[in-house]
């Protein structure tokens, strides 16, 4: 006897199919509506909160489809406590490794119009470096032993202490050889600065995948994303993406492309702009968000779209760019297991300030329910676990999330900060939207 | 659960397409047949180099619109 993977989600194709998507499994499966032959079962399939179980009969589709969603994990024994097997599976993969996200620098040489960052504090002092090291080593030679360690450079603009990245980047890379412990790192920076020169440097330091900003084309982008003294900075990020895209390093980018009202026909200009220079490397792939009123100076200023309208966009802009070629990594990354969990919601996951300030979000700097810990030179990371606890706590007490086919993508953490003022985890998204978006990534797929 | 799957099991799965449906993609399969073990599955499936986003997280929930309403 067999019954549907609670983590399973039934949704319309644009043909004459149905998309069954799992969570847990990170997967979609095309299914034809003719191969499904009890619609009742596949209308109980449709509703993203399942209180009870839905059950397989052997006569439910035909045995060729029913092979495909049981070797796919979209159906599992009955017998199975498959939540419980799965939330066990999910938080080992969750404590298998740490991550580190690390402001050696907190000002910026950019001031983008929607930015939230105050820009009060500079760069890493050396004691905040030593106690960094000693956080990391800690990490690294605590009881449980770890699979992988990973830190995100970010800032302020994180090229603005290239000293400091080297320093720290190189001591916790020794570390991970010696402990045989895999180390991957991420830098989100504006680009600027990531000419040849460094981002050699900045290989020779782990970091293997950045994230660079675009905000449309030449005219659009400068509008928003501008040097302190207003000057344009498209045509020296854009040089340096193509210096990146002409060499054979391997190393990846995700050009993020905030989006609103106001620049949205630039951004559908800037996808066929770069679609000849970058569709077809792999190492490429296009991130689309609506800005919001991020907390910026110029928030009432900020022509955002109404939350939907942001999401229908942002749908839009992910089919014009596979039409141009690019893969939708981020968009399908979302739908995974652990794809919409934020790192504010890990366990094993800090922020490091630069003055040694330790955080969960790198939103909320100024929030004190943010401010978890401190930097100390000889002890590392000294955290207070009363207040890193309301941040982890996911979905263990919530009643919707027991019954929600979403929550191995997100377990009850897509936003922790929100979810600190309200009894049930916020969603990350609603059914409709989810509805979409997997309508989308298989359609940028080019199956539906 | 799929992780009793022999690696065989696995390797079909991911390269099925029957008449008629076929697997989009199904990513814990793919990181299992990718690196051979349940432990670079592990490795790749735990942590996301792409975890770090700027101006707000990945999930765009609003809440650092609630946060600036917060501060005020």
């Amino acid at each position: 006897m067999w019954k549907f993977s609670s983590f399973s989600l039934l949704v319309d194709g644009s043909r004459d199919n149905f998309l069954i998507h799992n969570s847990f499994m990170g997967a979609v499966v095309d299914v034809p509506r003719a191969a499904i032959f009890h619609r009742d079962v596949a209308d109980q399939l449709r509703n993203k909160f399942r209180p009870s179980e839905i059950f397989v009969r052997e006569d439910f589709a035909t045995r060729e489809i029913i092979e495909l969603l049981l070797r796919n994990g979209l159906i599992v024994k009955s017998g199975e406590q498959e939540r419980e097997k799965a939330i066990a599976i999910l938080e080992k993969e969750e404590d298998a490794a740490y991550h580190l996200i690390i402001l050696p620098h907190e000002d910026c040489n950019f001031r983008c119009t929607y930015c939230y960052e105050t820009f009060e504090r500079g760069k890493m002092p050396p004691h905040v470096v030593e106690g960094t090291k000693r956080g990391i080593e800690n990490a690294l030679r605590g009881e449980n032993k770890l699979a992988q360690l990973n830190i995100s450079w970010f800032g302020g603009e994180p090229c603005l202490a290239l000293d400091v990245v080297d320093d720290i980047s190189q001591y916790a890379q020794k570390l991970c050889k010696k402990d045989g412990v895999r180390y991957i790192a991420s830098m989100t920076t504006n680009g600027y600065f990531l000419k040849e020169a460094t981002l050699v440097r900045l290989l020779a330091n782990g970091v293997t995948h950045f994230q660079v900003t675009l905000d449309g084309t030449k005219e659009t982008h400068n509008k928003s994303r501008m040097l302190r003294g207003k000057q344009g900075t498209f045509d020296v990020i854009y040089r340096n993406l193509l210096s990146a895209a002409d060499s054979n390093h391997r190393v990846s980018f995700t050009i993020r492309v905030n989006v609103s009202q106001e620049n949205y026909s630039g951004v559908v200009e800037l996808i066929s702009l770069l679609a000849p220079d970058f569709a077809e490397d792999s190492r490429f792939s296009l991130d689309f968000h609506s800005v919001g009123q991020w907390g910026g100076p110029n928030d009432e200023n900020l022509p955002v779209f109404a939350e939907d309208r942001g999401h229908a966009a942002i749908n839009t802009l992910i089919e014009i760019a596979r039409a141009a070629g690019f893969d939708n990594k981020p968009s399908k990354r979302t739908l995974c297991s652990h794809g919409s969990v934020c790192y504010a919601g890990k366990r094993n996951s800090l922020v490091v300030g630069s003055d040694g300030t330790l955080y969960k979000c790198t939103v909320a700097f100024t929030d004190k329910r943010n401010k978890v810990g401190l930097v100390d030179r000889q002890k590392g990371f000294v955290t207070s676990p009363r207040k890193i606890a309301p941040w982890i706590k996911g979905s263990e007490n919530s009643t919707k999330c027991k019954s929600c086919s979403f929550m191995a993508a997100c377990r009850g953490k897509s936003c922790p900060l929100e979810s600190l003022e309200n009894i049930e985890p916020v969603c990350p998204k609603t059914q409709q939207q989810l509805i979409e978006l997997i309508q989308v990534s298989a359609s940028a797929d080019g199956m539906t | 659960m799929a992780l009793k799957f022999s690696m065989e099991d696995l390797a079909k799965a991911q390269n099925q397409k029957f008449e008629g449906g076929l697997a989009l993609w199904n990513a814990r399969l793919e990181a299992l047949v990718d690196s051979g073990d349940i432990r670079g599955a592990i490795d790749q499936l735990s942590t996301s180099v792409m975890d770090a986003n700027n101006c707000g997280c990945n999930n765009g929930c609003g809440a650092v619109q609630r946060e600036a309403s917060l501060a005020d």
